[in-house]
């Protein structure tokens, strides 16, 4: 034990310098598990470091794509740390089990995570983040989609350069925060803005969304003893009215479910319809 | 509602197959739980966008089921299921459109013969056009089956990209019938590989995500099992023996990467029955899957 956390201090030792005057916040860490980092990626303000600490049972390495940084082996619960000072991608795998890979984003303005989950519209949502740079205002925008960013919140960070608003949920988009000429990751909102219903029709289930949701995606789940649930048996778009007609043999018990861009997280689940 | 499986080809004719690399938003979990301990999957750790092999039409017009619903559950992992019997000649058109990535990719098969120009697999200096196929790109690779070549076999991109590629399901079956062999009235494709946190069926994980087989007694039944990635299987069938080729009857049967095996019943148990990984780690997290046999 004591000789790994002279190896540590040694490491960071040789890596950590914080910059003179600047927030000095502690390294920001990332675990090395069985198979995968977590996080897998991570987003730093220049200057600071990063901390893997292996938390499985196997040897890992943290090795830099590009052969910037490389930790050797890290046995179980050994650490290895790098300090990013330069703006960019930083992409890292393991050379032991290479399908383990990471990424470190070094911004001058960071946007934390989102809720994962769809929030109902109205609902107000904590954003925050942090800037290299305390002495900008930094900017929230919104990108609804297919339009382009406007603002939606403007924030004074602290003095340690971590900021936070709060942006009342709208409408589903893309969100960053903007701080002079830097610009953070985008980060995407889904608010359940929409309600689907589902009515039987002779030949399967009729599907309307309201408000419009023109060419929307949705799945057509069924539930069934052999499928443990719910389960997608298609899927499709709305149509420019906003409706669309779907063709499902019977008998079967049916739900709709609007989905956002990636096909399958969902933003409104409609009632049940059972077809005998 | 499936059907007995179509009839293979007469002898020595010429197939054409045509395949593009795609991508899409793949879920492994679509049900969203392990079906057996209860526990939640969250779509972050489950969703994934990826590039496959898809069947298309003539001309990549327009993209067509990667094998009979019953094989693979309608899925488009693994890629198409490539049937043909010893003699036959497969031409097999491959085009690149994989805007996802924009990587080159390739189609490298196991089990039968071709010229190098048909191996897919690259080697800076020696390989060509075959091995390296740039988004917006076509390639055809010519293939015979041989005598020697009845049986299952892989195939899998072997480009530059092929360690992402093959991660993200690029990889699919070749299923050869003997000269005179007849066709089975059930196939099921079963790849068993690694994806993202899972260990996965035709990418899928978890009971009644991967293909819930059917089948009914009386048939014929044929099982192909092939492995991708880094890592041993056991797969085995509950309530089922097959005969093995040293005529010794046995449940499961060990697959390593690339290997790949084809077992036979006439199926005679009638039931819902576990098929799965007896690696116990691999089943847990998510290789297991459901047949069921109506009388």
């Amino acid at each position: 034990m004591t000789a790994r956390r002279l190896a540590l201090a040694a490491v960071l030792g040789l890596l950590v310098l914080v910059p003179a005057g600047g927030a000095a916040p502690g390294p920001q860490e990332v675990s090395i598990e069985f198979s995968d980092y977590r996080p897998s990626q991570l987003d730093v303000l220049p200057g600071e470091t990063v901390l893997w600490t292996n938390v499985s049972v196997r040897t890992h390495t943290v090795t830099s794509d590009t052969g910037l940084f490389d930790s050797g082996q890290v046995q179980s619960d050994d650490r290895f740390g790098f300090q990013f000072n330069e703006v960019g991608t930083y992409r890292y795998h393991c050379t032991i089990h290479p399908s383990i890979t990471g990424e470190v984003d070094v911004r001058r303005v960071t946007l934390g995570l989102f809720p994962t989950a769809v929030v109902k519209v109205g609902t107000p949502v904590d954003v925050d983040g942090r800037t290299a740079d305390p002495k900008q205002p930094v900017v929230v925008q919104r990108k609804p989609g297919g339009g382009s960013f406007a603002t939606v919140a403007t924030v004074t960070p602290a003095a340690d350069g971590t900021w936070k608003a709060t942006v009342k949920a709208e409408v589903t988009g893309d969100y960053r925060a903007v701080s002079g000429a830097d610009v953070s990751e985008t980060r995407r909102l889904l608010v359940a803005s929409q309600h689907v219903t589902a009515r039987p029709t002779r030949t399967g289930v009729a599907v309307t969304v309201t408000p419009s949701a023109p060419y929307a995606k949705f799945l057509v789940e069924t539930f069934s003893r052999e499928r443990f649930g719910w389960y997608p048996v298609a899927s499709g778009l709305i149509d420019y009215v906003s409706h669309a007609d779907v063709r499902i043999p019977r008998p079967a018990r049916v739900r709709i479910v609007l989905v956002d861009q990636d096909g399958w997280t969902p933003i409104a689940t409609s009632n049940v319809v059972v077809l005998r | 509602m499936a059907g007995p499986a179509p009839a293979a080809p007469p002898p020595g004719r010429t197939i054409d197959y045509w395949v593009a690399a795609v991508p899409i938003s793949w879920n492994i979990v679509p049900n969203g739980r392990d079906g057996i301990t209860g526990d939640e999957v969250p779509l972050s750790d489950s969703v994934l966008p990826t590039v496959v092999y898809r069947q298309y039409s003539p001309h990549w017009k327009k993209p067509i089921a990667n094998a009979p619903r019953e094989s693979t559950d309608g899925l488009v992992i693994p890629g198409p299921l490539i049937r043909a019997r010893v003699g036959d000649t497969i031409r097999v058109h491959f085009k690149n459109l994989d805007t996802l990535r924009k990587a080159p990719h390739s189609m490298h098969f196991h089990g039968v013969h071709y010229k190098p120009s048909s191996d897919g697999a690259y080697v800076p200096g020696f390989s060509g056009k075959d091995a390296d196929v740039k988004v917006g790109q076509s390639y055809t690779y010519v293939l015979h089956a041989g005598e020697d070549s009845a049986g299952v076999w892989p195939y899998h991109d072997h480009s530059p990209s092929m360690m992402e590629s093959i991660d993200g399901g690029m990889f699919g079956m070749l299923s050869i019938l003997g000269r005179n062999e007849r066709a089975p009235d059930r196939e099921f494709e079963v790849v068993l590989a690694p994806m993202g946190k899972f260990m996965t069926i035709d990418g899928r994980a978890f009971v009644g995500n991967t293909p819930v087989f059917h089948a009914k007694v009386g048939e014929l039944v044929q099982w192909d099992v092939m492995a991708m990635g880094s890592d041993f299987h056991t797969f085995h069938v509950h309530g089922h023996r097959w005969i093995s080729p040293g005529k010794i009857p046995k449940d499961t049967q060990t697959v390593g990467p690339a290997e790949s095996y084809r077992f036979r019943w006439r199926e005679d148990a009638p039931g819902t029955w576990l098929y799965h990984c007896h690696v116990e780690d691999h089943m847990m997290r998510g290789m297991i899957g459901i047949y069921r046999v109506s009388r």
